[in-house]
């Protein structure tokens, strides 16, 4: 029994939570943190509760091949997707009840968040290149707004340069789907599935049509020739929405997409990526990995670090997808949540260092560990993670990809996984004594723990960490193996 | 009828590519931010007359069309929002020079 | 064919005027000109209902948008000192840009045309209401989303 999931439900439900919003709002500030609130709760318990239905038939079809009437697909990446972006606009929501604004805006804030929701559902609905794109831009937009909610200069240079530098990329977008439309009639996965089985002379083409695509779809990811946007816009958005930016909205703007192609790319090149599309794609997602780690070394700002952790995180994502063997892949979805998780947790928290100290300034910071013992303690083991320390999730996800990239025949990429993730301890380390570790400097001695309700979100999430490191090896037989076998 | 179209799709193509080209060229020089949001939309042409190029040389316009006519809804929306920034950023800096941004370095 | 063809260069004439004027208030007036031309472009290729669109909201709603927001930056933009010989040398790269892409053009558009079966036409209006109403959903969204951008961006004045 093949379930299909409510998508329509998904998109429509927080879109119209976010009209209802400024209404809302004008009753009472409050209801509108209510209102988005439960709609992403109800979202998120909705999704979690497929997920039996969606692993238990594991004839499930990862890669729909009709071309029927139907507009969403249906797999378990998609599902995978859609909790994840309810888990971190959750988190946003929820940590932004207690976000400093005045009340006349929360209504809009908490609408934005909504629409941005909703439109990251579309990305993860859609079944066809174009209506991908459409969503992707939604999603943009919300974000365009949020990064410049506040009325300060360097939020507006942050959405600035995100805006004129994503906006080219849309048009490579599109000229993608135009060549896809010409060469295949059509626009959806299924369209580009058929064409690449039953194309003899297509190598060629096919190597045009997704490399003009993944050059649109890199820029929305922040991969590194191209990541000049994302360290100014993560840094300068308030904080909660530096969460979501490098939570979800990066991972459904471009990662999403460039991982549909990879497996698009399996239809004809099953065993390994042979091709000049997977080669770019573990080419430009290795560069990710070295360059994001050593510019993390050298950053002055917590967040700016952690933005560049995450260019560095993505790189293995998309490594691992462009390698296109089935492991890896269920190893690049394993860590696009993974990576969620544990950079919400850590944005999370240098928002309640900033709302406690007010700075994110790394050479100011220090000693925080004794006035703010719960931040530190989340952000250990957010850290702890990313770094790939056992027995907590983020090591489970990169052996995977490690792995899964040595059986390929890929060892020069699997020993820079490992270099890298060295590094990443490196910088982690740099930044935990930095920030939490040593002694408490006079101008902070005041410093008190965030409020309950802020640490909260971060607390779940490092639970989510502890539990999936711990219960790996069911989550491994029950669900990334039916998630790599379903891409065979 | 396809080798008909062939030369059109040539032609339309051409045009196209020469229309990104002006559009890049133009973000890549200016420091002015309505000069940069006039790229952005000599991009979107382009983009707009490579699908509809598409679509007539394959023979499905409905579905180009289809795209076409989403793609300048969201054309519009993305160029409103983008004036919008720019307004904004006026009103907090008092210029449209993309060189006094640069609050925001590593 | 001779009329499209010129249609095409009046569309790139106006596009190259947009970028190189030096008042923004010619460049937006070329830019909607150039949205005009690409809508007689449409016209001829039988896209008659992207053309109106284009025609409405590009060439209307875009350059409206477009020179009420020079009219409110106008005073400051020429304080920004630009070097004009670098809009000026556009065409010269654009021909060097243009001989180099027509060696490539060809080939390039010949090896992605494959023997696709004659489709079957279906009208716009049927392709966007049952087959691609996933994007008219996006469509909604996105009014939503600019609505709510707009309302963020400037009604914070009042309220705070």
């Amino acid at each position: 029994m093949v379930t299909s999931l409510p998508y329509f439900a998904f998109i429509a439900v927080p879109a119209l939570a976010a009209l209802a919003c400024p209404f809302a709002a004008r009753i009472k500030p409050r209801y509108a943190d209510i209102l988005a609130n439960t709609a992403l709760a109800v979202g998120l318990l909705t999704a979690l509760s497929f997920i039996p239905e969606i692993a238990k038939p594991l004839t499930l079809q990862a890669w729909n091949m009709g071309t029927g009437l139907s507009v969403f697909n249906n797999d378990v990446f998609s599902l995978l997707m859609l909790i994840t972006v309810y888990m971190v606009a959750l988190c946003t929501a929820f940590y932004s009840i207690f976000h400093e604004m005045p009340d006349g805006r929360r209504g809009v804030w908490n609408a934005l968040i909504l629409v941005c929701a909703a439109a990251m559902c579309g990305v993860a609905a859609a079944r066809d290149f174009f209506t991908l794109y459409v969503f992707v831009e939604v999603t943009a937009v919300a974000s365009y707004a949020l990064i410049a909610f506040e009325d300060r200069r360097e939020s507006t240079e942050g959405a600035l340069k995100y805006f004129f530098l994503t906006a080219p990329a849309s048009t490579f977008i599109v000229l993608g789907v135009a060549l896809l439309m010409l060469y295949t009639g059509g626009t959806s996965f299924g369209h580009l599935a058929q064409a690449m089985s039953s194309s003899g002379a297509g190598d060629s083409a096919v190597a045009i049509i997704l490399g003009v695509m993944a050059c649109g779809f890199m820029v929305k990811a922040g991969l590194v020739p191209f990541h000049g946007w994302t360290p100014d816009a993560y840094q300068s958005a308030p904080a909660p929405v530096s969460a979501l930016l490098s939570g979800v909205v990066t991972k459904a703007a471009g990662v999403y997409a460039l991982i549909r192609i990879a497996l698009a790319l399996r239809v004809i090149y099953p065993a390994h990526a042979a091709n000049a599309v997977g080669q770019a794609l573990m080419f430009f997602g290795a560069l990710s990995i070295v360059i994001g780690a050593l510019g993390a070394v050298y950053q002055r700002d917590f967040k700016r670090m952690l933005a560049f952790s995450s260019i560095s995180q993505v790189g293995y994502i998309v490594l691992a997808a462009g390698a296109g063997t089935p492991l890896a892949l269920a190893g690049a979805l394993f860590h696009l949540f993974n990576h969620a998780t544990f950079k919400t947790a850590l944005f999370l928290n240098s928002a309640a260092v900033e709302k406690q100290t007010g700075t994110t300034d790394m050479r100011k910071l220090g000693g925080l560990e004794a006035r703010m013992p719960w931040t530190a303690l989340t952000s250990n083991i957010a850290i702890l993670s990313t770094a790939g320390i056992p027995p907590l999730s983020g090591f489970w996800s990169k052996l995977i990809i490690i792995v899964a990239l040595w059986k390929a025949g890929l060892q020069s990429y699997a020993a820079i996984a490992i270099f890298a993730s060295v590094l990443t301890l490196a910088y982690f380390i740099l930044m935990q004594s930095r920030v939490f570790f040593g002694k408490t400097p006079e101008h902070l001695a005041k410093v008190s723990e965030a409020r309950a309700g802020m640490l909260l979100p971060p607390i779940l999430l490092a639970a989510v960490m502890i539990a999936i490191g711990f219960y790996f090896p069911l989550l491994f037989s029950n669900l990334v193996e039916p998630a790599a076998k379903a891409f065979l | 009828m396809l080798e008909n179209m062939l030369p059109n799709l040539y032609l339309n193509w051409f045009f196209a590519a020469l229309l990104v080209f002006s559009g890049i060229y133009c973000m890549l020089v200016s420091r002015n931010l309505l000069r940069l949001i006039i790229g952005v939309e000599l991009l979107s042409k382009a983009a707009i007359l490579a699908l509809v190029a598409c679509g007539q040389a394959m023979g499905n316009l409905g579905l180009a069309q289809s795209i076409a006519i989403t793609m300048i809804v969201l054309e519009v929306v993305v160029v409103a929002v983008g004036l919008g920034l720019v307004v904004r950023a006026y009103r907090q800096t008092g210029s449209v020079d993309m060189w006094k941004f640069d609050r925001l370095k590593g | 064919m001779n009329l499209h063809l010129f249609l095409l260069c009046l569309l790139l004439a106006f596009g190259l005027l947009s970028v190189m004027a030096r008042s923004l208030l010619l460049a937006g007036i070329s830019l909607a000109a150039a949205s005009v031309s690409l809508t007689l472009v449409l016209f001829e290729m039988n896209a008659p209902w992207a053309g109106v669109f284009e025609l409405s909201v590009c060439a209307g709603l875009i350059t409206v948008l477009f020179v009420s927001t020079v009219s409110v930056v106008r005073r400051e933009e020429q304080f920004i000192a630009e070097n004009r010989l670098r809009f000026y040398s556009l065409p010269f790269f654009l021909a060097v840009f243009g001989m180099a892409f027509w060696l490539f053009a060809e080939p390039l558009t010949r090896a992605l045309v494959p023997a696709v079966p004659p489709q079957v036409q279906i009208n716009v209006g049927t392709t966007l209401w049952q087959l691609r109403w996933g994007d008219l959903l996006g469509q909604l969204c996105v009014f939503v989303a600019g609505a709510l951008a707009i309302n963020a961006f400037f009604r914070n004045k009042n309220n705070a």
